[in-house]
């Protein structure tokens, strides 16, 4: 009896300190957590007027004035780098996750993604940089290139759009549903949006290359368009593999072609997190400042012209961080509190969606 | 009357991707029209596998191969240039586990029917409404088609994809263990509407119940180890069959 209460009382002490270890470890990291939040939120209240968002900066060392291209800039940032990450990421997803299901391809694409997905954001600054800043505005090989990689990205987009397009008209309108029919759409969608990519590249050439010196938006757009296409590819990819394969079969034994399962069945499915995902991903973007120094700058004028370097908050807060102006302190707290609430306020959202979806 | 073969399968292998061993050999079977044909066995023995080879499910996995000839109406499913989507919407198929989509109750069953193009509200509408009479659901769910299907009953979702199989008007109906995972009741309404849809359809079914095969079908098979050991109609194979495995397996003395 005394033997078996002495290891029983062990094992309470042992519990005891297990738990309260990990107890103090979770809540140290809360603490910190919540004085980040509090002390962003303290310094930056007190920054926020109207100003700031309806009024541009004024010169330096002068008080007043506002941040309001800096807000502009950092939402059309985002915006062109969601239109070009979000379609490229769910789409690379959903071939891997469908189409090239269990290949060493898709397996391969898998790793490298995971890869990217932890490589610092700042060396996809510095390659965007490589590839769309510092060769633009002259001809020569780099210069080129640039383009080439600009319309290719572009005619991607398109003709993805034109065959979901073209093959809905084929398979609802038309009804046809052979194989060989399919394919043959699929030859003539590929080659026409070949066609369309060399078109663009002529027709882009000589006006970036004389519209756009150095840095500027679309720079910007393209390197967190780079952070996102991964994160965005392995959540669909996640998200599409937990659909139940005995879904899928029901749908094919209705006799639905592969692109109707995937539409109308799996992506159903696994929408909400697939959704999460994206807003995740744009949450982690927008706070972003180290691909942005490289690319897209900073512009102290306001500016929704993506060719010209582009005001984002993120670099602002950096600029102003770093300043000696009084001032320039006050704004930097104020746009790290617009920006922090921003991104908890959207992640909190997303959570709250996929809380909804896994509740029942 | 003889009976029509709505199916005849002649001299059929089937490989799975990779195995050297066929997963059936020789299968020499006919299926009647508008008759219910049971397919029982012990595990492993390969009843699923050739019931999923009338709508060539296998094909969505790689490596699958075929031999021999499986004729609907006189023509080779297996053939490489037969239609696979006008394949299966002449044989519908409904799985083990109820496997409703996610969508409204309509949407479910009006999925196969938009599937081939029909966009007509009131046509839709008649033809869901059909199949869910048909599959005895319609008084369960008339008041809430709108409502998301996920939120039936188990036994209500198998209904919803009998109906939703149904919708379409196949030709031949293949059920692969519909009851396994549902209570008693749900099962006997199941078995009851089996039975009711031979009247159009032609039926394959697939159970491990015997009972059930007894209770439900015109005709058994019963395979063993890939082959088919017995093929006949139900009240002999479960009376008098002629080979001793089937006799054994039926009256329970297996092993």
């Amino acid at each position: 009896m005394r033997y078996e209460e002495r290891y029983v009382r062990r094992r309470k002490i042992i519990s005891w300190i297990a738990l309260s270890l990990s107890t103090a470890a979770a809540f140290f990291g809360l603490f910190w957590l919540g004085f980040i939040l509090f002390d962003v939120l303290r310094h930056g209240i007190s920054g926020l007027n109207l100003e700031l968002f309806t009024e541009d900066p004024a010169p330096p060392g002068i008080p007043g004035g506002g941040l309001r291209n800096a807000f502009v800039g950092q939402l059309e940032i985002v915006f062109f780098a969601v239109i070009i990450g979000v379609p490229v990421g769910m789409l690379a997803g959903i071939f891997i996750a469908e189409y090239a299901r269990g290949t060493k391809f898709s397996k391969t694409v898998s790793i490298l993604s995971d890869i990217m997905v932890s490589v610092p954001s700042i060396v996809v600054g510095t390659f965007i940089y490589a590839i769309l800043v510092k060769p633009i505005g002259h001809i020569n090989l780099g210069g080129i290139l640039a383009v080439a990689f600009l319309s290719a990205i572009l005619s991607f987009l398109f003709g993805s759009i034109l065959n979901l397009f073209t093959t809905n008209i084929l398979l609802k309108i038309v009804r046809i549903s052979s194989e060989r029919a399919v394919k043959l759409l699929n030859l003539t969608t590929t080659l026409i949006t070949v066609l369309f990519g060399v078109f663009l590249f002529v027709f882009l050439l000589p006006k970036l290359v004389d519209k756009i010196q150095g840095f500027n938006g679309w720079a910007g757009a393209a390197a967190l368009a780079f952070i996102m296409i991964p994160v965005v590819l392995r959540t669909t990819e996640n998200m599409l593999s937990l659909v139940p394969w005995s879904l899928r079969e029901a749908a094919f034994a209705l006799g639905a072609s592969y692109y109707n399962v995937i539409k109308d069945v799996v992506i159903r499915a696994a929408m909400t997190g697939i959704l999460t995902g994206i807003i995740l991903s744009i949450s982690r973007v927008a706070g972003e400042t180290a691909p942005l120094l490289f690319t897209s700058f900073n512009n102290s004028y306001f500016t929704t012209n993506m060719n010209e370097p582009i005001s984002s908050l993120t670099v602002t807060i950096f600029v102003y961080a770093t300043g000696p102006y009084e001032d320039w302190h006050t704004k930097a707290w104020a746009a790290s509190f617009v920006i922090t609430f921003f991104i908890l306020f959207v992640t909190v959202i997303a959570r709250y969606i996929l809380h909804l979806k896994y509740r029942g | 009357m003889a009976d029509r073969e709505k199916i005849k399968v002649k001299d059929f292998y089937f490989w799975y991707a990779g195995s050297k061993d066929p997963a059936l050999k020789k299968i020499n079977i006919p299926v009647y029209e508008k008759k219910v044909t049971a397919l029982i066995g012990p595990s492993g023995c390969g009843k699923t596998t050739l019931l999923r080879s009338f709508n060539r499910m296998h094909d969505l996995y790689p490596g699958n191969r075929y031999k021999g000839e499986i004729l609907l109406d006189g023509e080779n499913i297996l053939k490489d240039d037969y239609d696979l989507i006008k394949l299966r919407s002449k044989v519908g198929m409904v799985f083990q586990k109820p496997t409703p989509f996610p969508m409204s109750i309509f949407d479910n069953v009006a999925y196969g029917l938009k599937l081939r193009g029909i966009k007509d509200k009131r046509i839709l509408e008649e033809k869901v409404e059909k199949a869910l009479k048909q599959a005895a659901l319609w008084d369960e769910v008339k008041d809430r088609l709108k409502d998301s299907a996920s939120g039936l009953s188990g036994g209500q979702q198998q209904r919803l994809v009998i109906a939703r199989a149904l919708a379409v008007e196949p030709e031949v109906l293949l059920f692969d263990e519909p009851t396994s995972a549902l209570d008693p009741i749900s099962t006997s309404k199941i078995e009851e509407l089996v039975v009711s849809l031979k009247e159009t359809v032609t039926i394959i079914i697939v159970t491990h119940n015997m009972q059930q095969a007894a209770r439900v079908s015109d005709y058994t098979a019963f395979m063993y180890l890939g082959e088919l050991i017995e093929f006949d109609k139900t009240d002999i194979i479960f009376t008098a069959p002629k080979e001793k495995l089937t006799e054994d397996y039926v009256s329970g003395r297996f092993g």
